[in-house]
């Protein structure tokens, strides 16, 4: 019972702060709303026994990127007239809900597998152990992934130099 | 949840008992238990709301004993007497210093993004009350062992660098703004080597739990990770806008930094979550690097707390002893020198624990004998990093550049922040 009003109440609390992101005139506020969604995504990760990746998403998306985005709204000019809309509405809404579609497809039409109750404290027992299990698929089955993504990040280092020295 | 981590936690069992009269999923207590049979999941609750309610207090109780201790001690060291009119020795003044801000008018300024503004303060400081729920105080006394401690630590404390965004951009001041664009700058730059000098710690103990990482130290940390621990408490004391990295709040060039525009609770408020902070920081010191709460003769609880006040002890050391640096050298030291020389650690740390380990079941384990030579490379690899990095610096010096960021300094809008 607890579990679904978890589930529900931070769910709607995700989904209400994307919304309100869009729809907030003040820009600065828009992206605390931001953060907010970044953190109900991260209670919801932690529901799901994948403490890890909740902790993970505080880090990089709360901790990194939402400030990378809050740096980015003070220094652009344009940051007084608020939250400008966009052009492409049509398109936007046209992907969004395409993108949408899919994932509610994929979720409702694939068959997941429950855990069978005899098995529960095994589970729990790699939920525990899941950092060492996730650095080690890391490192010796997706090696190359994990460095092709370290390549992306360096090209995109060595680009905002560029772009800083010019 | 798994409820294992409850069954090994003293105060949660013993809390417990008294209301339901058997520990949590174990045997029977010797007194009757409080609550009627069938209502257990109530003393659940209680209990660990009690002991949420211990750490919360503790937390305030700690910084305003932390602010006398402060004042008094740099008033030692400046050789004047500190506070001493306010009951014994003094020992009221913090009590009579927050009477004092509960009592002054709380000022919104003219412009001002009220509830960001109000915000402000409460982020900044739920983190730094959070990071106390993983932090064990003695064998059994935690709230809670996660098993990514470690990261949770970093990531809730990374909050904070919001908090004073908000506070910083909410009140519409130049130089509140200027504080915070600081702050941000100062904590994302020294975030990093704080980070990856823990990973040296991760290597060694192969867990993220800070119960593991206290019960993997047959010989402290310090000992073993001299290079983390250097680099650990520069990073702190810069996360925590101590001097000298105090330039977030540089009264003496940008008045008071992000909180100039508040006043009365919320101004108490930042107060606390600063000085709270420092408290918590040494408990992660102590945690990581001090063998946490073991220690011989006295019982657990009161070696942690020894140790949190040598790290406390420290701080105001420094504060007292050192000037401010400037934000060019602040940020220039974090990047060129720290950056490199965390991953030095991970580096020297990683290679000595891989000849010097012995294989058993898939996992890398090192003796007493072993870990003393990891911390004997690592001290020598350290020494050889200072005088490689000083002997850099006295070539660069000469070069003629450093009379041109002089100049810098006496730019008072604080330009070199925005370029």
């Amino acid at each position: 019972m607890i579990q679904e009003l978890t589930f529900w109440g931070f769910g709607s609390f995700v989904l209400i702060c994307s919304f309100l992101v869009i729809h907030t005139r003040n820009i600065f506020r828009a992206a605390l709303m931001l953060v907010a969604s970044f953190l109900g995504v991260a209670v919801l990760f932690v529901m799901l026994r994948a403490e890890f990746l909740g902790v993970i998403q505080i880090l990089v998306y709360v901790g990194a990127i939402a400030i990378l985005i809050i740096f980015g709204i003070v220094m652009t000019r344009d940051s007084e007239q608020g939250n400008l809309p966009s052009g492409n509405t049509f398109f936007g809404a046209f992907v969004g809900t395409a993108v949408g579609l899919l994932i509610a497809i994929t979720a409702v039409n694939t068959t997941w597998e429950l855990i069978p109750s005899e098995s529960v404290l095994h589970f729990q027992k790699l939920a525990n152990d899941s950092p060492q299990i996730i650095g080690g698929l890391l490192l010796n089955q997706f090696m190359l992934p994990f460095e092709l993504v370290s390549v992306v990040l360096l090209a995109a280092i060595i680009g905002a130099l560029a772009v800083v020295r010019d | 949840m798994s409820g294992s981590f409850l069954e090994s936690n003293v105060i949660f069992q013993e809390i417990y008992c008294v209301l339901a009269g058997s520990k949590y999923a174990g045997e029977s207590c010797s007194a009757q238990g409080l609550l009627p049979v069938g209502y257990d999941w109530i003393g659940f609750f209680i209990a660990g709301f009690a002991i949420m309610f211990i750490l919360a207090n503790a937390f305030m109780l700690g910084a305003a004993v932390f602010v006398y201790s402060e004042r008094r001690l740099l008033g030692k060291f400046q050789l004047r007497t500190g506070p001493n009119r306010v009951g014994p020795f003094g020992l009221l003044q913090p009590i009579a210093d927050i009477l004092k801000l509960l009592m002054k008018e709380d000022i919104v300024p003219n412009g001002a993004d009220k509830p960001v503004h109000t915000l402000a303060p409460i982020v900044m400081l739920a983190p730094a009350i959070l990071v106390t729920a993983v932090i064990p105080f003695g064998s059994g006394y935690f709230l809670t062992d996660l098993n990514v401690g470690l990261l949770y630590i970093v990531a809730v404390s990374g909050m904070i660098t919001i908090a004073i965004f908000m506070a910083g951009w909410s009140c519409n001041n130049r130089y509140a703004l200027f504080g915070s664009m600081r702050g941000v700058a100062q904590l994302i730059s020294y975030e990093l080597p704080m980070v990856f000098s823990m990973v040296g710690i991760l290597i060694l103990t192969g867990s993220l739990s800070l119960i593991d990482v206290v019960n993997a130290q047959d010989i402290p940390f310090i000992l073993v990770q001299p290079m983390a621990f250097v680099i650990f408490l520069i990073g702190t004391s810069a996360e925590l806008n101590r001097t000298p990295f105090d330039i977030v709040e540089a009264e003496s060039e940008i008045i008071a930094g992000y909180h100039t525009e508040y006043s009365g609770i919320k101004f108490a408020l930042f107060q606390a979550a600063e000085m709270g902070s420092i408290l918590v920081s040494g408990a992660v010191v102590a945690t990581l690097f001090l063998k946490g709460w073991e220690g011989p003769f006295l019982p657990g609880p009161i070696w942690f707390l020894i140790k949190v006040y040598g790290f406390v002890f420290l701080m105001i050391w420094v504060r007292a002893t050192l000037p401010r640096l400037r934000v060019d050298q602040v940020m220039g030291f974090a990047w060129k020198f720290l950056l490199p020389l965390s991953l030095v650690n991970i580096f020297v740390t990683g290679a000595s624990v891989f000849i010097l380990g012995d294989m058993e079941n898939g996992v890398r384990v090192l003796d007493s004998v072993d870990l003393l030579l990891v911390g004997a490379i690592n001290l020598l690899s350290l020494i050889a990093c200072l005088v490689l990095a000083g002997f850099f610096m006295k070539t660069k010096a000469s070069g003629g550049r450093s009379r041109e960021i002089l100049v810098s300094e006496f730019d008072p809008a604080g330009r070199e922040v925005l370029t």
